[in-house]
């Protein structure tokens, strides 16, 4: 059984998005209240609270995204509040596709896994996780790696 | 990241064909333009400056694709890489191809560029999962690595080619008015757009006078009708036997291969094991003489806009048996052995019979008591009574025809849509779903209607009309026990193992 989670990137993504949305809500407060006002503040620190639970829930929400290969199946499970599981029969994978970031992100990629009825995502993978996950479901790269094991 | 230097690049031509409808729309304006040409290229290249621009970013953003993409064919395993921004490189075991298609169409055949169609039962419906136009060497070199994967070590070869009246027959049946038609006014727009205004209305204006010509002892609106709807149909029947004249099909070992077309040859490759189910589909007029049109549903195949999934063109009774067995064995149809009680042929028919009888009598009442107008009830009738009669022969031909028939493994549907008949052969792992429906009057007469939803890229569903409850549970039943027999003999299908 191969089993792991999905990179820190995820988090580090998550965290920069929720900032990103924070800031552009306490920039609409700044702009739109008047200065020194109680309104201000407490809108203020609402933003800042939001923020501050944002960043913890990403934490934990990093912590939920795993995945899990066995002899019968992939399994991908994520969400603290509303978890969903997938998961796909080993036998009815038709194809895996890997899909690398649009940015240079050292050994950080995704798979996608499709299947006859849908596909499955496995988001932001480390480098080593791609590579178990491939040599188990590819045959060809598990050939390679014996041979290259053989000539080592 | 991807190393493309590992893959096959596309064909050159790939470059502008992803754009080709919008490059024609941008090169017509420029070359009317370079022909009058006055001599002083600032003025020219003034009027034409955001053509330019246009094309250049066309092509630019086309090399850089190319650039990107590749295909690999490895030992066990295709491997395809796409994408600028988001590179994806995609991995497709031989085993789980369904089907792969090589279009050599006719403008590409002088530079030796075939487009290339590779499905799988995974992915998108309405897209195939890797999509190229490739060398023609590649494609051949993918195919024939395939192939030996498919056809495994057996040697038989079995070909199946029809004469060439039975893919008339097959045009004839296929073809319809408004698929002829839109193609017509496509044409008429698309050559507007590139020849210019005055073009299309020249056209249009010819179109006219030569339907007033054919048309010289009709009203000009029933003209204009009759003539949409034959030159339509005369058009698609036309496309049609030019898509499938020379249409062949040869089995070896698991592969199913296909070629057809004249003009444009589309040669498929087809996985045997992965065929979902075998559709023979027949009118009223083919089952008066004995004729079947059969189809197949595998991935991939008969997908793209007017193309068929075509396995046997046109077949008589005789010929349907020897060349199933010539070409998928596994699919043959048998005869009903579940069909529904004769006690409900009333129930089926006496509407019809009813509405029958009333215009009969309607036309008999006119015809006695409104002489003068006799040559007008004797249309009247005419119209109302033969569509109406050819109904109730449809519904005689739907009650007869409706049954479930079971050879081992594989059972056989056929059901009735319309007017058209249809039988569908599948092994019963192929099926997904079964909902039983029962009206009142079914559940008196102790029948029930069966949908069968079958496992195929679009959603099939087959309705089996007025079996008895006892034999549902028979075939329930059956169908359950089919299932639990392909299951145990099934080989360990899985992606890969962990070794």
């Amino acid at each position: 059984m191969i089993a792991g989670r999905v990179s820190r990137w995820v988090q580090w993504l998550i965290s920069a998005a929720v900032l990103l949305i924070c800031g552009a809500a306490a920039a609409a407060v700044v702009m739109f209240t008047q200065p020194y006002s109680a309104l201000r503040s407490w809108l203020i620190i609402a933003v800042i609270l939001l923020a501050a639970a944002g960043l913890v829930y990403t934490g934990f929400f990093w912590r939920s995204c795993r995945f899990r290969l066995t002899d019968e199946y992939i399994e991908f499970q994520s969400g603290i509040l509303y978890q969903i599981t997938r998961r796909i029969r080993r036998s009815s994978i038709m194809a895996v596709t890997q899909i690398y970031l649009p940015f240079p992100v050292p050994g950080i990629s995704s798979l996608l896994i499709s299947a006859m009825g849908g596909s499955m995502l496995l988001p932001m993978l480390k480098s080593e996780d791609v590579k178990r996950i491939s040599q188990a479901l590819l045959p060809e790269q598990r050939n390679e790696e014996v041979t290259k094991q053989q000539d080592d | 990241m991807i190393d493309i230097r590992k893959y096959s690049r596309q064909h050159p031509l790939a470059i502008i064909d992803g754009f080709k409808q919008y490059i024609a729309l941008l090169l017509v304006p420029l070359v009317r333009s370079l022909l009058l040409f006055t001599g002083d290229p600032y003025s020219w290249l003034r009027g034409v400056w955001l053509d330019v621009l246009a094309l250049t970013a066309m092509v630019a953003a086309g090399l850089l694709r190319w650039l990107y993409i590749g295909i690999s064919v490895r030992d066990e395993q295709i491997v395809s890489c796409c994408g600028v921004l988001l590179p994806k490189r995609r991995h497709i075991l031989f085993d789980n191809v369904s089907s792969v298609t090589v279009e050599h169409t006719w403008y590409f055949k002088p530079v030796k560029a075939v487009r290339v169609r590779i499905e799988t039962d995974a992915g998108n419906r309405r897209a195939p999962d890797v999509k190229m136009l490739l060398r023609r060497q590649d494609a051949e070199m993918l195919c024939s690595r395939l192939s030996a994967q498919l056809a495994g070590e057996s040697g038989m070869v079995r070909r199946y080619e029809p004469r060439g009246w039975y893919v008339g027959i097959l045009s004839l049946i296929t073809s319809d008015s408004i698929g002829g038609a839109v193609f017509a006014a496509t044409l008429i727009s698309q050559s507007g757009k590139l020849l210019g205004q005055e073009a299309e209305d020249r056209l249009i204006t010819s179109l006219t006078r030569l339907m007033r010509l054919a048309a010289f002892w009709l009203p000009p609106a029933a003209a204009v009708i009759g003539g949409v709807l034959l030159g339509g149909w005369l058009i698609d029947f036309v496309l049609n036997l030019v898509r499938h004249l020379g249409f062949q099909a040869v089995r070896r070992g698991g592969e199913l291969y296909i070629r057809c077309g004249i003009v444009t040859v589309r040669e498929y490759l087809l996985s045997a094991e992965r065929v979902h189910f075998l559709q023979l589909r027949q009118s009223i007029l083919t089952k008066v003489f004995g004729y079947y049109a059969g189809m197949v549903s595998c991935t991939g195949y008969g997908k793209e806009k007017n193309e068929q999934s075509v396995l046997l063109p046109a077949v008589g009774r005789d010929d349907l048996r020897r060349s199933l067995s010539l070409i998928l064995p596994e699919l043959r149809p048998a005869p009903n052995r579940w069909r529904p009680p004769l006690r409900t042929l009333w129930r089926i028919i006496w509407p019809d019979l009813l509405l029958n009888g009333v215009l009969l009598l309607g036309w008999r009442a006119a015809w006695r008591w409104l002489p003068s107008l006799r040559e007008l009830v004797v249309f009247l009738g005419m119209m109302m009574v033969l569509p109406a009669g050819w109904h109730l022969l449809g519904r005689l031909f739907s009650f007869f025809h409706t049954g479930i028939g079971r050879r081992q493994d594989t059972f056989t549907f056929r059901a009735v849509k319309g007017y058209r008949l249809f039988t569908v052969v599948c092994r019963a792992d192929k099926v997904d779903k079964i909902v039983i429906t029962r009206s009142i009057f079914q559940k008196q007469g102790k029948c029930a209607d069966l949908q069968i939803w079958l496992r195929s890229e679009r959603r099939t569903c087959i309705r089996v009309a007025n079996l008895e409850m006892q034999d549902v549970e028979n075939f329930l039943a059956e169908l359950e026990e089919a299932c639990a027999v392909l299951k145990q003999h099934a080989p360990d299908e899985v992606f890969g193992d962990l070794g």
